[in-house]
């Protein structure tokens, strides 16, 4: 079926155009009205920086390829361990930036299979009104095998994260990172890039597009012959900066001549109506 | 055998003679191969550059960018014009390279003003060197400076800090400077030397008028192997970063590019860092005050412009275009606390402590895709004897006299210096006719092909020169010492000093290490450095080694030579060492002294001023110069700058042929660099151009500080690929009459 408009439907249709237009010229004009107002009072700026993230290491499952089922002579430590140092906060003077970050829990467990173990990272700040802040925050997660027998395991396990960083404001970025792979503590920790992998979501108030929001499950498998032993690491770090203008306030009269002109207007239009 | 050697050395010098009189011909750059790129900068399992266009486009961005200057000045500032400095106010030096007292102070001019700070340069004020006879360099001197035209840079001051947003300016303590102010106002300071073009600068060896720009690169400073703390930081894994050194051959652009961004006369406040640079810079979006015409040929993607709507900055970050460019393993360390820091700040990241070997690379790869090749010369059919057919018989003329005049023996090869030693010696490895004659014909082609980055030329007076490198004689020698000057740890910048040490000395350590001076072959020297053989008594050459001083055969052999196998040889090392100590010696003495880096001549028309003292205004005043055999006669003067009769009057010869000299120099003009098409196309640029008021007088009150003068601006447009629609001007346009 074919559609066609008479010019009864096309003035019908024009009409509604304008009415839209206008309630949305209306909604407009009131917003302008109210945040010329807040122009007003505007007294200072403010740049914020939040990072949330979530960081679980899980052991799957594990096989003695050797002795099936002798689990006795495998030690698995899984930890999260503050940085050193875990955390630097430069910046102006107190009053006007602040700074907060989740606190990092720091037990060894011996894991096995089935037993996974958890990490929130949280961290905030802000600058106001010509202050700044910057900080660092950092926390290291571990996965630690030690094959204290001439047998042979093999050992799956993954990773699971989520990571998350926003800024507002005059002038913030943020970038939290996580860093994961495998070391054999036994020969060196001179090789580069040993599986290592590096993702990192950020922000910055200068570009809008900035990546935000990356999570994954990557699961691994590892063989861990006699004697040797083997860290996991997934560690996670912040890296964030603030700073804030020190803005004059709109000037009173021309916030307050808006103010006033879009009252009048709407008030106008509505009589009209 | 005696006569068989005395044929072989008098056959020898006959063809340097011959050589002498032809050497190599100039040849179109069109599809020249580019100096080797070093293993591991793009290839390899893990090379330093993962993506060639997000590291051009970084370099380009860096260079055009008015916030990587202390004050305002970027790269660009200096090279905005044909990559050159067509300024004509407050581009003058009082001759800070002279240690003598008049190189503190300012001179007046050669128009009668008093020059100095803030001065509009004229016409008039050219040449810096006068005779009274301009084609008689024994005539009296009429006019003389040690002053010389160059770039002003930044005010400079002491640095404190940077903003890492909004404001561009460095926080720096500022005061007026001590030698360039107007009265009690402070003016920016000014360069000593006068600024090449950046383009086709990737071919030269080393760059900087005396060679400093290193051709290794260390990732840290200019100063390539001689810096022995240089390093860079690279990751292990996310908890462990090692710092290891760099060297990247072929790679003196990169080198170049580290010096301007500190140095407190052209770009920065003193105490300035590339970590500091780094922290400043990262977040901020590239080119953020600047329009970037969305027709550019590497930014127009990123730019926000279009059409009738030209937008400043791109849409990215420095730090993401790092990421995108470079390996992770120079920058993804999280972990911070190896990398060192200022007192109540954050310790430096890992990005940041790597920012100079960012900056030093990309940089180098933008400036490697400024390569103009398409000049009428290069475009030219040419006859059986390599001059151009189709180019008029006066460009035709001027070919033939550019050879005849001996222009060609340091202005060789496609790039026209003999500083491209890299592509010269692919070049004639392809094809050893490839410039005319084969290189055992030709002393140039021979020290080319063979790379030898030493000379040791008769027509030097026997002395050993740097390749690529000359003493012209354009100011006193001992105003500038140029090649012969050392770097800041205290070593020669020249090989030749280190290839004599290496001669005479067994534990010598080569400072340049990667330089290949222990490779230089003996037999290539353009005049007999040490031989087997004998001369007959009406040839003259006497300062040569000797079987019975003791010589030993030169381990390098001679294969590709243009000396015979009789004179590949060197001395042994004690009699090096006793004559090295001989300060009379006449075997092993030295030319570097006010020698400087040979330029190309590409585009020389739009390029001006000439010479490294910016001391010339016009090519017809060049072209003069070297037709009266150069201002000052010295004994490192290389010899074929001397009086010649064929142009050193103002018979119609003589005035035809110079004429014949510029249109060859000017079919040397590539008309995308004329236009500023692709890939000289550009962003915006707003450029100090003298301040408010004149040499006697200016007005204070710059934002930075009070003291300081207001500046006056050149404002330079965004274009895009398709260049601008008026030419630019050459120099000499520029200047008041």
């Amino acid at each position: 079926m074919m559609l066609s408009t008479t010019n009864q439907d096309q003035k019908a249709l024009t009409s509604l155009k304008v009415k839209n237009f206008m309630n949305k010229l209306h909604k407009f004009l009131f917003l302008t009205a109210i945040s010329s107002l807040y122009g007003i009072q505007t007294a200072q700026a403010t740049s914020t920086f939040q990072s949330q993230s979530s960081v679980s290491i899980s052991i799957d499952n594990i096989t003695n390829n050797t002795n099936t089922g002798d689990y006795s002579s495998l030690d698995i430590y899984g930890l999260f361990e503050p940085s050193y140092p875990i955390k630097i906060i430069t910046g102006d003077a107190d009053s006007n930036k602040s700074y907060t970050s989740s606190e990092i829990d720091s037990d060894i467990a011996a894991v096995s299979a089935g037993d996974s173990f958890n990490q929130i990272f949280n961290s905030s700040g802000n600058a106001n009104n010509g202050g700044n802040v910057e900080a660092f925050y950092e926390a290291l997660g571990s996965l630690e095998f030690i094959n204290n027998s001439s047998d042979s395991f093999t050992i799956e396990y993954s990773l699971n994260y989520i990571l998350n960083a926003q800024v507002t404001g005059d002038h913030a970025t943020n970038t939290i990172a996580i860093g994961y792979g495998n070391i054999l503590t036994d020969i060196n920790w001179d090789e580069w890039e040993r599986g290592d992998v590096y993702l990192d979501a950020s922000a910055s108030t200068e570009i809008p597009f900035l990546n935000d929001g990356i999570s994954a499950t990557p699961s691994f498998s590892l063989t861990l012959g006699a004697f040797e032993s083997n860290l996991f690491y997934a560690d996670v770090s912040i890296t964030s900066y603030a700073e804030a203008l020190a803005v004059a306030p709109v000037p009173a009269p021309a916030a307050g001549w808006l103010m006033l002109s879009s009252l009048v207007f709407l008030r106008n239009y509505r009589k009209a109506g | 055998m005696r006569l068989k050697i005395l044929v072989a050395v008098c056959s020898t010098l006959l063809l340097q003679q011959l050589a002498y009189a032809h050497g190599p011909k100039p040849t179109s750059l069109k599809n020249a191969p580019l100096p080797e790129l070093p293993a591991g900068l793009i290839d390899g399992t893990s090379p330093i550059i993962v993506n060639q266009q997000k590291a051009i486009i970084l370099g380009k961005a860096l260079f055009w960018d008015i916030a990587v200057g202390s004050d305002g000045i970027a790269c660009a500032s200096c090279h905005f014009h044909a990559g050159a400095d067509s300024r004509i106010t407050n581009q003058l030096n009082p001759g800070h390279k002279n240690p003598a007292a008049s190189g503190e102070t300012f001179e007046a001019t050669a128009s009668g003003s008093t020059g100095g700070p803030n001065y509009t340069l004229t016409h008039n004020d050219f040449p810096f060197h006068q005779k009274d006879d301009p084609f008689n360099n024994a005539s009296p001197v009429i006019w003389n400076t040690d002053d010389t035209a160059a770039s002003s840079g930044t005010f400079s001051g002491d640095y404190n800090s940077a903003p890492r947003t909004g404001d561009i300016n460095d926080e720096c303590t500022r005061d007026p400077d001590a030698v360039f102010h107007v009265n009690s106002v402070g003016t920016r300071r000014v360069e000593p030397r006068n600024t090449p073009t950046v383009i086709n600068a990737v071919f030269n060896h080393r760059n900087f008028w005396d060679g400093r720009a290193n051709n290794t690169f260390n990732g840290s400073s200019i100063w390539g192997d001689r810096d022995t703390q240089a390093k860079i930081w690279v990751k292990v894994n996310s908890r462990k970063v090692k710092h290891q050194k760099l060297a990247l051959i072929n790679s003196s652009l990169a080198s170049q590019a580290l010096a301007p961004p500190l140095s407190d006369a052209e770009m920065g406040c003193r105490q300035r860092t590339f970590e500091e640079l780094g922290r400043k810079l990262l977040y901020r979006r590239p080119l953020d005050q600047q329009k970037v015409h969305h027709q550019d040929s590497v930014l127009g993607g990123l730019s926000n412009s279009s059409e009738g709507n030209s937008q400043p900055g791109i849409n990215t970050t420095y730090q993401t275009l790092i990421k995108q460019a470079f390996n992770k393993k120079y920058w993804s360390y999280r972990r911070i606390g190896p990398f060192g820091g200022k007192d109540g700040e954050l310790p430096y990241s890992q990005m940041e402590a790597n920012f100079a070997m960012f900056f030093g690379l990309a940089l180098q790869m933008y400036e490697s895709t400024l390569i103009s090749d398409d000049a009428p010369f290069d475009n030219a059919i040419f006859d059986d004897k390599t001059l151009p057919t189709n180019l008029g018989e006066s460009v035709r003329r001027g070919a033939l006299a550019f050879e005849e005049l001996h222009c060609n023996a340091c202005h060789s090869g496609p790039v026209l210096t003999s500083n491209a030693i890299s592509t010269n010696a692919q070049i004639l490895e392809a094809n050893s006719q490839a410039f005319g004659l084969n290189v055992d014909q030709s002393g140039v082609d021979g020290v080319a092909i063979n790379r030898n980055i030493v000379n040791y030329d008769l027509s030097t007076g026997s002395r050993f020169f740097d390749t690529g490198f000359a003493n012209t004689g354009v100011q006193a020698a001992n105003t500038d010492a140029g090649v012969a000057g050392t770097d800041d740890f205290g070593n020669p910048l020249s090989f030749s000093a280190q290839y004599a040490e290496y001669l005479a000395n067994p534990s010598y350590q080569i400072i340049d290490s990667l330089a290949g001076i222990e490779k230089i072959k003996s037999c290539n020297f353009q005049s007999l450095f040490a031989s087997n053989g004998f001369l007959p008594p009406s040839l003259t050459i006497t300062n040569y080694f000797r079987p019975e001083d003791g010589i030993i055969p030169d381990p390098n052999g001679n294969s590709n030579c243009y000396n015979s196998s009789s004179a590949s040889f060197i001395p042994n090392q004690t009699v090096a060492a006793i004559e090295l100590a001989n300060p009379d010696s006449k075997k092993m003495s030295f030319a570097t002294q006010a020698a400087f880096k040979v330029p190309s001549l590409r585009n020389i028309e739009l390029t001006g001023p000439y010479m490294h003292n910016g001391s010339m205004a016009t090519l017809e005043e060049v072209i003069e110069f070297y037709a009266r055999g150069g201002n000052f006669n010295n004994e490192f003067e290389h010899n074929f700058i001397a009086q010649n009769g064929a142009i050193a009057s103002n018979t119609a010869s003589a005035i035809q042929k110079r004429a014949d000299l510029v249109a060859f120099l000017k079919s040397l003009t590539d008309e995308r660099v004329r236009y500023e098409r692709a890939p000289f196309d550009h962003p915006q640029l707003t450029i100090p151009h003298g301040h408010l008021g004149n040499q006697t007088e200016v007005t204070n009150g710059n934002p930075l500080d009070s003291s300081l003068a207001i500046d006056n601006t050149l404002v330079l447009d965004a274009v895009g690929a398709n260049g601008r629609e008026t030419p630019i001007a050459t120099f000499e346009q520029l200047l008041t009459p």
